[in-house]
């Protein structure tokens, strides 16, 4: 198995005025993973995914995705051709009925599969001759999850893709996450629903307000992410707790609520010498290492 | 697959286009000849093109909206930006698509007009027709690029096509003038200073100089929508 990583970002920045939608960003997807691209509204993810895919060319900084540079228009065609995307929006073409855009999309991708593509018409139960301004934000969400979907590429890039989606289309879609990714695939998906983000993902990028904040593995999470809840009879200095590992502190008079990454160990025994009167600690999970994080950046 | 996309995309509006233009020009052909003014079979045909090039222009300019920007707008950019096609190649294919609609649009009204001519016993000369559709495409050129440059540089369904018509008008009024009138390519649409009214017949050969200038322009214009469009951030 290759470890030559399938997104590599150097730096990457974006700016749109005076706003810095994405700030020196690295980061890198290795193959046959699920990575989870986690980050508020406005953090930068899908800006990000626009630069990869060549929508957007970057301030400065480079990319590359399946080792093709992301600022180069040639390349970008040829990595396009390896890639399966489902933007945020999931708009199509409106003029076009469900079986246009399919016949009209198949022949792009050598990679298209008919059989796959029969099923997933089935099990989303689009009509084929429906145009598809006449479709429901679900069904048009389901549509484009089927263009996408339907190839076995090198690369599956997902904006938001349950957004739109009922609880059977979204259980649809992340089993179908999870075939193509035991096929080989590497799926890169951006997500508010921290729920399916920990059923699949192998992965966590979280980005905030442009920069990446946490990058690791959801077991590295599970065993090493702790929650330090900490009392005091006076409340100290943060620096004095702020220690290798520590990813943030939430103070409120005299409690302190310490995130720690690793160290966990230590930390306690410096809250111990700092004379703390409780020291609790808990294992935490994904939607609190999400909030504390971007609420104590 | 990207000329089949540009065909569903401006089908509605050619067909429309094509439709009015073809139940247009054949009758007013037959109301020039019932009322027998004007009163010449060529002056019958000049007069109906006149009209039928201020169809052209406006079914012209609507054909040429759309686009990548006009995507942007509704949101479907992502999706065709993700197809691994390039932009140049997308914006080929749009212009292709909108020469060969306006070609059409120009040439089947005139073979209508033509045969209802001649039922109406209007006898007329192909010869003519094709000046005819010359001076059109000739200077209709001009137009469709200069639409195609305003629906990349403008944003939103209804934007772009009021900013079109709205230089486009701007521009055949300022070059009305008698002095800037040879350089004006919606007088060379309608070929009046060409055309004889009074022996009904095109007084010089074919102007290929002019046509060639304003292709050349359109051309450059082209180059100009491509390479914004290969620039802009999606």
């Amino acid at each position: 198995m290759t470890s030559i990583p399938v997104i590599e970002t150097k730096d990457l920045s974006k700016s749109y005025g005076h706003v810095e939608a994405v700030r020196s960003l690295n980061f890198s997807v290795k193959p046959h993973q699920i990575t989870a691209f986690l980050g508020l509204n406005g953090a930068g993810k899908s800006t990000t995914i626009r630069m990869l895919l060549g929508m957007i060319r970057p301030n400065s900084g480079h990319g590359f995705v399946l080792g093709h540079r992301i600022d180069d228009a040639h390349e970008s065609v040829s990595l396009r051709r390896k890639v399966a995307y489902v933007s945020e929006n999931k708009q199509l073409y409106d003029y076009m009925t469900v079986e246009q855009i399919i016949r009209f999309t198949r022949p792009f991708y050598p990679d298209w599969s008919r059989a796959r593509e029969q099923v997933l018409l089935g099990a989303y139960e689009l009509p084929p001759n429906r145009r598809i301004r006449s479709l429901s934000k679900g069904m048009r969400t389901k549509l484009a999850l089927l263009l996408a979907l339907a190839r076995k590429p090198e690369l599956l890039i997902l904006d938001e893709p349950s957004e739109g989606l009922d609880p059977i289309g979204i259980e649809l879609m992340l089993t179908s996450l999870v075939e193509q990714n035991s096929e080989g695939t590497t799926v890169f998906f951006s997500s508010h629903q921290i729920p399916e983000v920990e059923r699949v993902a192998d992965h966590i990028c979280l980005l905030h307000r442009g920069s990446l904040v946490l990058d690791a593995s959801l077991d590295d999470i599970r065993q090493s992410y702790r929650q330090i809840d900490l009392v005091f009879p006076s409340p100290p200095d943060e620096s004095d707790i702020r220690l290798a590992g520590v990813e943030s502190i939430r103070a409120s008079g005299r409690q302190m609520s310490v995130l720690v990454s690793r160290n966990a160990e230590m930390l306690i025994e410096r809250a111990h010498a700092l004379h703390a009167s409780s020291v609790e600690v808990s294992p935490i999970g994904l939607r609190e290492i999400f909030l504390q994080t971007v609420k104590g950046c | 697959m990207l000329w089949y996309k540009a065909w569903l995309e401006t089908r509605s509006r050619f067909l429309i286009a094509l439709v009015g233009c073809l139940a247009l020009c054949p009758r007013l052909v037959v109301n020039f000849v019932k009322n027998g003014a004007p009163s010449q079979p060529g002056q019958v045909l000049h007069a109906t093109h006149e009209i039928l090039a201020v169809v052209w222009l406006v079914a012209v300019t609507l054909l040429m909206m759309g686009g990548l920007v006009r995507e942007k707008g509704i949101g479907s950019s992502s999706f065709t930006l993700s197809l691994p096609v390039s932009r140049l190649r997308l914006m080929s294919t749009r212009v292709g698509v909108g020469i060969i609609e306006a070609i059409l649009l120009a040439v089947l009204p005139w073979i209508a007009m033509l045969f209802t001519a001649k039922v109406a016993g209007n006898m007329h000369f192909i010869s003519q027709a094709g000046y005819h559709i010359l001076l059109l495409l000739g200077g209709g050129i001009f137009f469709l690029a200069a639409s195609f440059l305003i629906s990349s540089l403008v944003e939103g369904e209804y934007t772009a096509p009021t900013v079109s018509f709205g230089a486009i008008t701007m521009f055949a009024y300022v070059l009305s003038d008698a002095k800037l009138r040879p350089y004006s390519p919606w007088a060379f649409m309608l070929g009046s200073d060409y055309f004889r009214w009074r022996t009904s017949q095109f007084i010089t050969p074919m102007p290929w100089i002019p046509a060639a200038a304003f292709v050349g322009i359109a051309v450059l214009l082209t180059m100009i929508a491509i390479h914004v469009v290969q620039r802009r951030d999606f």
